[in-house]
């Protein structure tokens, strides 16, 4: 499926955002309802505005049109995650994984597969192009890019490339980029290799020791490794660096907060995230009527109002105004200038049986204390 | 046996020796059997909730899909970076321990000489800090320490700087957090055997011509060195299993064992390989506790103090030695400290008031940040805030999740608290009045919780509550944190009966007093304000938990850390500066309601004297 994946998006196969002209053309159709059901669904909430986005587009319509209760969950790490499950007794019925992590999960048999009795077969038709799979349902496409504080640098003379991230003669001040330990969710290894002048279609397979003499270089200029989304930008808006990599849902929420985040889709690296239900999940059928109410492209339009984080059902862009979807990373503007992170790399097996995933945090570490 | 009988034996467990001894003579088989029923809950609570979780663990790190296999220590023995780690781990937590002594001995000094109404006080103080989340206390170190916070400001306006310096995400900022988190683990116990000490004994040496320097080193330092090793153990060993701080306060390059462990469990899940760094960590801790084992001994020693009666005969501990080592050091300084203490006269005293204030405003320093952020304006955290509004608390009182997770929290660390405090005390009785072999080894079982880092401790207890509905129960919580908060109760009540003086209890005995009544009306209300600091300490252990959290929570079981942690990882906004401004609050309420208390009973005592 990733491969696939990747190829469309590689060939620049129509992508969500052009269907937003389309609208008039779809009346839309009428929906099944899906069956009244009892008792309660532990979902993955996300927190902060993505939590928030996902409470109104999903949570509370799901209640209301079910009598399903949604209880959502904090976050919580994806070992911990792991965990329960081995334990058989999952802390989700329903969670979210980073499309670099979900093959894992697949692999080590943690994951149910999903029954899409309850889905519309045109919202199921519709995910474009990141289909769904025997175990995932995408969930929202974003960018890793380069942010910057526009206080420092002017829109004109901003930094523009992972090169330019690296530059700190021309581009004062210092940096912060995602910690290696989170492997492909942060896309500092390949972010590292942009810089040193790598094309984004020779990344792969990334060269361990080009990014790490990368990294070096960077490294007296890095004030510390952000762990999680919302850092990156609370580094920026503390002044404490003037650039960085982040999230852009992250960065667009803080900006819409009154922070001044600048911002290049140039260099920027396409990712998603999967819904999941946890194999031995208490309320598996009411995770499977959740999954299909929040596949429903109306549902995803109105999470779009909340956070630019982009529908996986491309006839989401039916019901996005155009001016909020020219926001999103998957805009034709936007697209155009990234690149699609290759999930299949991270999860190829290289030396001694692990995933590059794997292999890529024990070499961080290495890298860390100074044994590499 | 009744329960009324088994209150009896614990009763004369806990008495003074000499009805002990008499008693003893009845029987011998049943003074042996006291420290055994003694520790009988504690042993039982870390059987089940520490020991069995922990080593079906270490069972686990032998294990490679399904079978027998060193394969985790193989790969650890072929891992450089693992040695650089733990080296790195074990120097930044005895540096971390040397700094918190240098300057809590002067703070804890400084306070067991003020008036017992001040002492309080400035031990409310230093205890602020501590009765406040980790989180925000390490967010707000990033806040003032930053190149645009409140201090680099100064420095820049005062000209003293031209640059802002960069004290927050390196080494610095780790130990300027570190030691401020770890500071009152330090001050308490030094605290507790400065305060007992008689100043008297520090006149006789000066009538007798020793210079006060000179006093210090051959009666006050010798007898504070109970609570110096424990406040050293304590502060070096929760170093060592240190998470938070680092991670948030840290470089690039400050990564620690912890870190390790956490990242194996929490990240990548690889169990296995978690459990053999942890087991091998618990390995490195336990041969530490080999080589310093006489000061652990010492430690266990209740043996007279100085300020007690003794022919210097029974003094058969290490403390004969470190008493003559001080001698011998201190003899041929003898003149030299006369000098320097004629020298230092006029500025000793200025001088350590200066220190203890310092080292209490590094402990308070965190909410000069801290209040203003609350009453912020705007909607991210920014500091100074740009203008002020009560948004932050209108919205946390609106939130029933932060409600929830408030109540719980308070429910659940309340309750440990007391469990703790119930198995601990008992235990502390046992390891410091009874000799019975294996009082080493159960000693450092009790205090172990605080070395396993928490992140092993609440995966292996996620392990053994699978598939039970133990799992995201209230009841978990309450278990966890009664382990974690124990070794705290047990070390704070050791250092208290250590200090005790017992010919108060001999005095009550010869008088007629049954052990009961010794219990009660002499031994329990002298040892009511250890008995609190030990239940404090339980408290905020459990209160302040983020890693079991991040395991054992649930739909109905999220303790309040875990909201904050949400809220710092995934939107940081001054919400929790509004829970830390309400707890302190809440502190001065206390704080202030103890001083009237306390003022309402000392006027009835001197009325009751007229």
């Amino acid at each position: 499926m990733v491969d696939i994946v990747r190829r469309r998006l590689l060939q620049g196969t129509a992508l969500a955002g052009g269907f937003a002209a389309t609208r008039s053309l779809f009346p839309a159709p009428a929906i099944a309802q899906i069956p009244k059901g009892t008792g309660e669904v532990v979902v993955y909430d996300g927190g902060g505005s993505w939590g928030e986005a996902k409470r109104i587009a999903y949570f509370e319509p799901f209640e209301r049109e079910t009598g399903i209760k949604v209880i959502a969950q904090p976050r919580t790490d994806t070992g911990a995650v792991r965990a329960s499950v081995l334990a058989g007794a999952p802390r989700y019925d329903v969670t979210i994984l980073p499309g670099g992590k979900a093959p894992t999960f697949e692999r080590d048999n943690l994951l149910a597969p999903i029954d899409y009795g309850y889905f519309n077969r045109s919202d199921l038709d519709a995910f474009s192009p990141i289909k769904v799979g025997k175990f995932t349902v995408p969930a929202i496409v974003y960018s890793l890019f380069i942010a910057y504080d526009s206080s420092k640098f002017s829109t004109s003379n901003a930094p523009n490339s992972w090169a330019d991230l690296w530059d700190v003669q021309k581009f004062a001040g210092r940096r912060s980029l995602m910690a290696g330990t989170w492997a492909s969710d942060g896309g500092t290894f390949e972010a590292a290799l942009l810089a040193d002048g790598v094309e984004p279609s020779k990344l792969y397979p990334l060269d361990w020791d080009r990014a790490f003499k990368s990294l070096a270089r960077l490294k007296p200029n890095i004030v510390k490794w952000w762990n999680t989304g919302a850092e990156a930008p609370q580094l920026i808006i503390d002044k404490l660096i003037t650039a960085s990599s982040a999230w852009n849902g992250r960065v667009s929420a803080a900006n819409e907060q009154g922070a001044k985040i600048g911002y290049t889709w140039n260099q920027g690296m396409l990712q998603y995230d999967c819904w999941v239900v946890l194999k031995g999940a208490k309320n598996v059928d009411n995770a499977f009527k959740f999954l299909a109410f929040s596949a429903r492209a109306e549902n995803q339009a109105k999470f779009v109002q909340h956070i630019l984080y982009a529908p996986p059902n491309s006839r989401a862009f039916e019901f996005v105004p155009p001016e909020r979807a020219k926001l999103l990373p998957t805009s034709p503007e936007a697209r155009k200038l990234q690149f699609v992170q290759n999930y299949e790399f991270w999860n190829e097996s290289g030396a001694g049986g692990r995933a590059n995933n794997e292999i890529a945090v024990a070499q961080w570490e290495r890298w860390l204390s100074g044994a590499r | 046996m009744g329960a009324m009988a088994l209150w009896r034996t614990v009763v004369v467990a806990m008495s003074p020796p000499s009805v002990t001894m008499s008693r003893a003579r009845n029987g011998v088989a049943r003074t042996r059997f006291i420290p055994v029923l003694l520790l009988l809950p504690i042993v039982t609570l870390f059987a089940i909730g520490y020991v069995l979780p922990l080593s079906q663990l270490v069972l686990k790190s032998l294990q490679s899909e399904g079978s027998w296999s060193l394969k985790s220590y193989v790969e650890i023995a072929h891992s450089v970076s693992f040695f650089w780690i733990v080296l790195r781990t074990l120097t930044l937590a005895a540096t971390v321990t040397v700094i918190c002594l240098l300057i809590a001995y002067p703070l804890a000094y400084t306070i067991s000489r003020c008036s017992p109404r001040v002492a309080s006080l400035l031990l409310l103080v230093v205890t602020l800090p501590y009765l406040t989340s980790i989180l925000i206390r390490t967010y707000a170190w990033i806040v003032l320490l930053g190149p645009s916070g409140p201090i680099n400001k100064m420095f820049l306006q005062l000209g003293l700087i031209s640059e802002p310096l960069q004290m927050v995400f390196n080494a610095v900022g780790v130990y300027i957090g570190m030691v401020q988190v770890q500071l009152p683990l330090m001050v308490f116990p030094l605290y507790a055997v400065l305060a007992r000490l008689n100043p008297s004994l520090t006149k006789a040496a000066q009538s007798l011509g020793s210079p006060p320097t000179d006093a210090f080193l051959r009666v006050t330092l010798p007898a504070s060195m109970p609570g110096l090793v424990s406040g050293c153990t304590l502060v070096f060993l929760s170093c060592l299993g240190f998470y938070i701080t680092p991670e948030l306060l840290g470089g690039p390059d400050d990564y620690l064992i912890a870190q390790g462990i956490s990242l194996r469990v929490l990240i990548l899940g690889h169990f296995n390989d978690a459990a053999a760094q942890s087991s091998l960590l618990l390995l490195a801790v336990v041969v530490i506790f080999l080589v310093f084992r006489r000061r652990i001994a010492e430690e266990l020693d209740d043996r007279p103090r100085f300020d007690a009666v003794a022919p210097s005969g029974r003094n058969s501990s290490g403390l004969v030695a470190s008493r003559r080592f001080m001698e011998r050091m201190s003899l041929p300084l003898h003149g030299v400290l006369l000098h320097l203490h004629e020298a230092l006269t006029p500025v000793r005293r200025p001088l350590l008031h200066a220190f203890a204030g310092l080292a209490l405003l590094l402990l308070i320093l965190p909410f000069a940040a801290v209040i203003p952020l609350a009453f912020s304006d705007a909607p991210y955290l920014t500091f100074p805030p740009p203008s002020y509004s009560l948004r932050w608390f209108t919205r946390l009182f609106s939130n029933t999740q932060w409600l929830d997770a408030l109540s719980f929290s308070l429910r659940w660390a309340g309750l440990s608290a007391l469990l703790s405090v119930a198995v601990g005390v008992p235990a502390a009785f046992a390891l410091v009045r009874h000799r019975f072999s294996g009082r080493l080894p159960v000693y450092l079982l009790l205090i172990s919780p605080m070395i396993v880092p928490h992140v092993v401790m609440a995966v292996s207890l996620f392990f053994a509550f699978a598939g039970t509905s133990l799992i995201g129960s209230p009841i978990a919580f309450a278990l966890s944190y009664a382990i974690i908060g124990a070794p705290y109760t047990v070390v704070v009540m050791i250092a208290g009966l250590k200090r005790f003086d017992r010919t108060l209890e001999r005095a009550a005995s010869s008088l007629g007093a049954t052990p009961l009544t010794a219990l009660r009306t002499v031994t329990l209300p002298l040892l009511l304000p250890t008995l609190a600091s030990a239940a404090i300490f339980a408290f905020i252990v459990g209160f302040d938990d983020v890693v079991f959290g991040l395991f054992l929570s649930g739909p109905s079981a999220t303790p309040l850390p875990m909201r904050m942690w949400d809220n710092i990882r995934l939107e940081i906004s001054p919400q929790i500066a509004v829970i830390a401004v309400m707890f302190l609050a809440v502190l001065v309420v206390l704080g202030l309601l103890r001083l009237f208390v306390g003022a309402v009973i000392e006027g009835r005592r001197s009325r009751a004297r007229i």
